[in-house]
């Protein structure tokens, strides 16, 4: 048997795994203590919106700048330094309106280096004294903890609205932990994204599976070491319990979140007679009852909608095939216009024609109607 | 009868499969005859509407069920009287090891309360809550109610709901299996209609670990195939049915093993049922014509060198080259793939996405990764002490070429903006995790033991 006291391999064995749990505990340790640096914007003058992205009317005043909606919100965007990206908590927004108002207010980030934006609305009332709006971003579940790039717009704003600064608070390090611990616990409910991908929770800013892999990096590398100092040799079992413990970690916070989700469906769809209504919403449902007691069994239609996809599929799949749905490309085979919330189509009743824009139409009269947004139009022969 | 139309409609193709893979295969365990034929009672169930069908018949529950039935019970006498040698339940290798260390005992109760705990939500989410996803109701779940209620399928190209209606370069076949409970069970219903997902995810589990829990330790075959049951994504995809990625990877998983099967013992049977369950991976969905590619390239034309001397092995092949060639021929979305293969090109910012659904997200959990690294890194110092070098080449490449094919689908095809949208990859991953999982436990398999030495390993792709 080899000595191990002095035996070079094991010494440089021990020291490799002694270097992987304390490269392993820094690597857990760092999202906690990792230096938090404030940063802030000030629009307080000309030069303030320089390399700064305005959408909108512009106006420079001492108080902020003064932006007004042309076409879309007025909003403005804004890169994030590198240093001040890591540990931010939260984004605080001051901001005033020249009439008083209440907006909901969309703030937007973009982690570095990606192509698409995240959103967080809420809602904030807005006077010609100053404000401050403050997006807390530990609670958005799309957060993963640093940005590279973010926004904000003021929807619904008719006049201008001012923006005196956007600041970047990190969070203190005596509250990071607590917030892990929240994070850790917060339920991530299945939505619909949930059958192509799951997202896990993201701690710190840092995905679960981080943490998972560098405890499970430190508590296999102490225990090999500890086989080492006790001369062991040959493969230990250690190294794979570590796994097994934190695959059941893993499973058991996926699993419970899915049980959550689970007892709310079923607390909800069991008390219902028409869980589609629950589903796809009570407007899709009443307009189904609708098709039903107008397009007799057999016929023909179509959906026309602005969304073209969510409620014509909802609606097809519930009355296939005693209702055949064709799609709004084969209008002309369709003997009814079932109308959804289509925004550009209207119902002349003085020429008996529904104009789908300004320029088709189609003959034919109204069958049945829910609402103005809602009714069906049968064709009648031109 | 709606009841007794379930449960005949779940009963019937699963002794059919059952009772086939135990009058053709030799030297299996129960479980193994029990996870198998459920995969091969729904390729049987497919295969037998889908010729109902494009004939024109019209399909009632009488007419679809006395096929199945008959078959079942044809293979059940048959296996009777074959009475070829049948390994017992696995129970007696687990108990053994459940009574050898108080480790095992506590996590095969960890293992068995969340299990329990999944199956339960299973239950009650087939129950209560409905279907919702896009794909579900706009293709497989919608073409198969078209077909269910109509009892036929209109075969009229200008019939708004030829073949079930829309998206029609998108298989029929899964949408066969939904149209089948429901014509069965009278009428549609989709906590009916839905057990289709759970029982899939149920048996590719108990395949994965009852294929190797004759090749490896059977706390590791249990704990593989608790990997893949743990599979968050996988359970997610049972939870919420309509989505053919699972059955896909069920196929996969099915034919792999009696591929394997085939491999260990040379009888051509196995080859003809590995050849079928192949046929059928190439059939559920687009991305399986790949999967079984690689399959026979890695598994099947190896084991046909292998087993050269073996007349009817030949036989066989004869016979399912011309049948495979002329089903795949007819079935297979051929404008599609040309499509595809035309628009290929380079697409740099995809595999940073791929990383991120495979390692950061909880899509496959943290074990995805580290499990398989874990156990070849273990078996890699078994193999140092046992002397055994030889190792199964043909799964290492079936595997790399898995995830190769999987990661060009967006690397460098236009399917890139399905992961810049992050739909599907993951998705496309969980189609080929459970094959992967049971390739890499053979792999284990093959460097732990010499070959020749206990049970036979001979012939293990």
């Amino acid at each position: 048997m080899r000595n191990a006291r002095t035996d070079p391999t094991d010494h440089t064995r021990r020291n490799v795994l002694a270097l992987l749990a304390l490269v392993g505990a820094a690597a857990i340790a760092w999202p906690f203590l990792r230096p938090a640096t404030a940063w802030e914007w000030r629009f307080d003058g000309a030069n303030a919106t320089v390399g700064v992205t305005i959408r909108g009317i512009l106006r420079h005043a001492p108080d902020g700048v003064y932006i007004r909606a042309a076409g879309r919100p007025a909003g403005i965007i804004l890169d994030v330094p590198k240093f001040a990206a890591g540990a931010c908590a939260a984004v605080e927004i001051e901001t005033a309106a020249t009439a008083s108002c209440e907006v909901p207010l969309t703030f937007f980030w973009q982690p570095p280096g990606a192509t698409t934006y995240r959103f967080t609305q809420r809602p904030v009332a807005l006077a010609s004294r100053p404000t401050i709006a403050r997006f807390d971003l530990t609670r958005e579940a799309m957060w993963r903890g640093t940005i590279g790039r973010i926004g904000v717009q003021w929807p619904g704003v008719d006049n201008e609205a001012v923006i005196r600064s956007v600041r970047l608070v990190p969070l203190p390090r005596r509250e990071r932990a607590a917030l892990a611990v929240r994070q850790v616990l917060a339920r991530r409910p299945l939505d619909n994204t949930s059958i192509n991908y799951l997202t896990g929770p993201t701690v710190l800013g840092s995905g679960l599976n981080y943490f998972l892999m560098m405890f499970a990096v430190v508590a296999a590398s102490l225990l090999e070491r500890s086989r080492a100092v006790r001369r062991r040799v040959g493969p230990g079992r250690s190294s794979l319990a570590v796994t097994f413990a934190v695959w059941l970690a893993a499973d058991a916070i996926v699993t419970a979140d899915i049980a959550r989700q689970v007892i709310d469906d079923v607390r909800v769809y069991s008390a219902t007679d028409d869980p589609a209504a629950v589903m796809f919403g009570e407007e899709l449902a009443r307009c189904r009852e609708l098709v039903r007691a107008t397009v007799p069994p057999g016929a023909t239609y179509t959906v026309l909608s602005d969304d073209d996809f969510y409620p014509r599929h909802r609606l097809d799949y519930q009355l296939t095939p005693v209702r055949i749905c064709v799609p709004p490309e084969q209008i002309d085979r369709a003997a009814y216009i079932v109308v959804y919330h289509r925004g550009a189509a209207r119902f002349d009743e003085s020429s008996g024609r529904l104009w789908i824009d300004d320029r088709h139409s189609i003959a034919g009269h109204v069958n049945g109607r829910r609402s103005a947004e809602v009714y069906v139009v049968e064709r009648t022969r031109e | 009868m709606t009841t007794l139309g379930l449960l005949l409609s779940i009963a019937m193709p699963w002794i059919f499969g059952a009772a086939l893979s135990r009058a053709i295969s030799a030297g299996r365990n129960r479980l193994e005859h029990v996870a198998l034929g459920w995969f091969i009672g729904q390729a049987a169930v497919m295969t037998t509407l889908y010729a109902m069908y494009m004939s024109g018949m019209q399909v009632t529950a009488m007419r679809a069920g006395a096929p199945i039935a008959v078959l079942a019970i044809a293979a059940v006498v048959v296996a009777r009287r074959r009475n070829l040698d049948c390994r017992p339940w696995p129970w007696k290798p687990l108990r053994a090891a459940w009574l050898a260390s108080p480790g095992v005992r506590i996590a095969t109760l960890l293992i068995g309360v969340s299990l329990l705990a999944k199956v339960n939500m299973l239950v009650a989410a087939t129950g209560w809550v409905p279907v919702r996803h896009d794909d579900a109701i706009v293709i497989w779940l919608g073409r198969a109610k078209v077909i269910a209620e109509l009892q036929r399928m209109p075969l009229d190209a200008g019939d708004p709901l030829y073949m079930g209606g829309t998206h029609l370069d998108y298989p029929i076949f899964p949408s066969l299996l939904p149209a089948w409970t429901a014509i069965l069970s009278g009428g549609w219903s989709e906590p009916h209609v839905a057990w289709t997902w759970p029982l899939c995810w149920l048996n590719v589990a108990l395949l994965i670990a009852a294929t190797l829990v004759a090749r490896i330790r059977p706390t590791r075959a249990l704990l593989a195939g608790y990997l893949v049951a743990s599979l968050p994504l996988a359970f997610v995809h049972a939870l919420r049915p309509g989505y053919v990625d699972l059955l896909l990877a069920g196929f996969l998983v099915a034919t792999l093993a009696q591929a394997m099967a085939w491999r260990r013992h040379g009888a051509a049977p196995d080859l003809a049922l590995a050849l079928l369950l192949l046929l059928a991976t190439a059939c559920v969905k687009r991305e399986g014509v790949f999967a079984a590619l690689a399959l026979l390239v890695c598994a099947v034309l190896p084991g046909l060198v292998m087993h050269r001397r073996s007349r009817g092995t030949w036989i066989v092949t004869a016979a399912a080259v011309p049948l495979m060639a002329i089903a795949l021929g007819c079935t297979l979305p051929w404008s599609f793939i040309g499509d595809t293969l035309n628009g290929l090109g380079l697409h740099g910012d995809v595999p940073r996405i791929l990383a991120r659904h495979l390692f950061s997200w909880a899509s496959f959990g943290v074990l995805w990764w580290l499990v398989p690294v874990g156990l070849i890194a273990a078996s890699r110092r078994r193999t140092t002490n046992s002397g055994s070098s030889r190792c199964g080449a043909g799964l290492v490449v079936f595997v790399c070429l898995l995830i190769a094919y999987t990661a060009a689908i967006f690397v460098l095809s236009d399917n890139a903006r399905f992961a810049q949208n992050d739909q599907t990859p993951s998705r496309c991953f969980l189609q080929i995790a459970p094959a992967a999982i049971l390739a890499l436990g053979a792999i284990i398999a093959r460097r732990r033991r010499p070959i020749g030495s206990g049970s036979s390993l001979h012939g293990d792709v």
